[in-house]
């Protein structure tokens, strides 16, 4: 099951709990630990089509575990050019390692200037803590 | 009376009175602990008794009425005590050696061997015969209703309650509505199985097994077909 609590330094975050890794003009997104451990041991992740958008604020996907269904939120913009199908295939990839193989998308930014919108790991620690 | 029905039942009860009796509610003053798995019953020290018995015991020095009863599936016992001895009882089976678990997962449990929970897939809008519950009603007698479970008998019920097992994934859900008719009444991921299950009423002609469903999850159409109950067994 799922490993230490934990926010990485090198990302960004959402204050839905997604994080992104900025990397160029792509990013990686996926949930954090604490939005992991509310959900409990997840079982299926309803994944995006490659080639769709994410719209930043808006949901791309859905995780669920075994009491409940949330959507996954958009922390940025732009194509989707990559889903991780061992997320789908083994959801409990996404508990066991949220930052690493639970990844969920890879995308190329439509709007780079929406980062600046994000939270830094002690402004979504500071959101963790209100929960 | 069980938790959620408590209401529900009391009244029915309360409004049947027989002149010179008195219907009380006394569920405050008793606690049930469904103690259940393959080793439960030896965990707790108990001799082996046949199913849907019951009998006064001691558990841990308290005094239990232990009914060879519960809701999951598996072997194990039902614990009734009065309410204030619960917490001792409850610290004593978990020093034990039990793990105590919620209700998801009784509720996981009972749906992979499809008992119909009461208010998801039998309520007091549905029928024994529809839900294929007949062999509880002795149909040869005389009850409250039973001129209407003839008739359903007889002619056939227009709905009935499958189980069905998901092709692709997707997680059922209570409410979420069938294609074609009718609407899932209990849904949740089988831990046993590792795919997506659930119960719902469908049109009788879509209740054999084998049967293609299309469930209706947040408006993205899942495949399901319909199995033999129960959805899971040990042999499986």
């Amino acid at each position: 099951m799922a490993g230490e609590e934990s926010y990485p330094e090198d990302l960004k975050y959402h204050a839905e709990h997604d994080w992104a890794r900025i990397e160029g003009d792509e990013a990686v997104l996926g949930i954090t630990w604490w939005a992991q451990d509310a959900l409990g041991e997840l079982v299926h992740f309803e994944a995006p089509a490659v080639g769709g958008s994410t719209v930043k604020d808006e949901a791309y996907g859905e995780v669920e575990s075994v009491k409940a269904v949330s959507d996954v939120i958009a922390p940025l913009s732009g194509e989707i050019l990559e889903v991780n199908e061992k997320a789908s295939d083994e959801p409990e990839s996404i508990n066991d390692d949220p930052y690493g193989e639970g990844w969920l998308v890879r995308i190329r930014l439509t709007d780079p200037t929406e980062v600046n919108d994000l939270l830094d790991v002690d402004a979504y620690r500071a959101v963790v803590a209100e929960q | 009376m069980n938790a959620g029905n408590r209401d529900a039942a009391y009244g029915w009860v309360k409004e049947r009175e027989i002149r010179g009796s008195e219907v009380r509610d006394a569920s405050d003053e008793y606690a049930l602990l469904a103690v259940q798995g393959p080793t439960a019953v030896a965990a707790l020290g108990l001799p082996n008794a046949p199913a849907f018995t019951h009998a006064m015991g001691e558990v841990y020095g308290i005094e239990v009425m232990i009914c060879r009863t519960g809701y999951t599936g598996e072997a194990g016992v039902e614990l009734m005590c009065p309410a204030e001895d619960a917490a001792e009882l409850w610290d004593a089976i978990v020093a034990a050696g039990t793990t105590p678990c919620g209700l998801g997962a009784r509720d996981t449990l009972r749906l992979e061997v499809c008992y119909p929970l009461h208010g998801n897939d039998i309520t007091v809008d549905t029928d024994a015969i529809s839900a294929g519950l007949g062999w509880t009603c002795a149909l040869d007698k005389e009850f409250t209703g039973v001129a209407e479970l003839r008739r359903i008998k007889e002619e056939g019920p227009v709905q009935r309650l499958a189980a069905f097992v998901m092709d692709e994934k997707a997680v059922p859900r209570q409410a979420m509505p069938i294609v074609g008719g009718g609407e899932v009444t209990s849904g949740t991921h089988s831990p046993m199985l590792d795919v997506g299950i659930g119960m719902g009423y469908v049109p009788s002609a879509s209740a054999a097994p084998g049967t293609e469903l299309v469930i209706d999850v947040r408006g993205r159409s899942k495949m399901a077909h319909v199995v033999k109950k129960p959805i899971y067994t040990k042999s499986n």
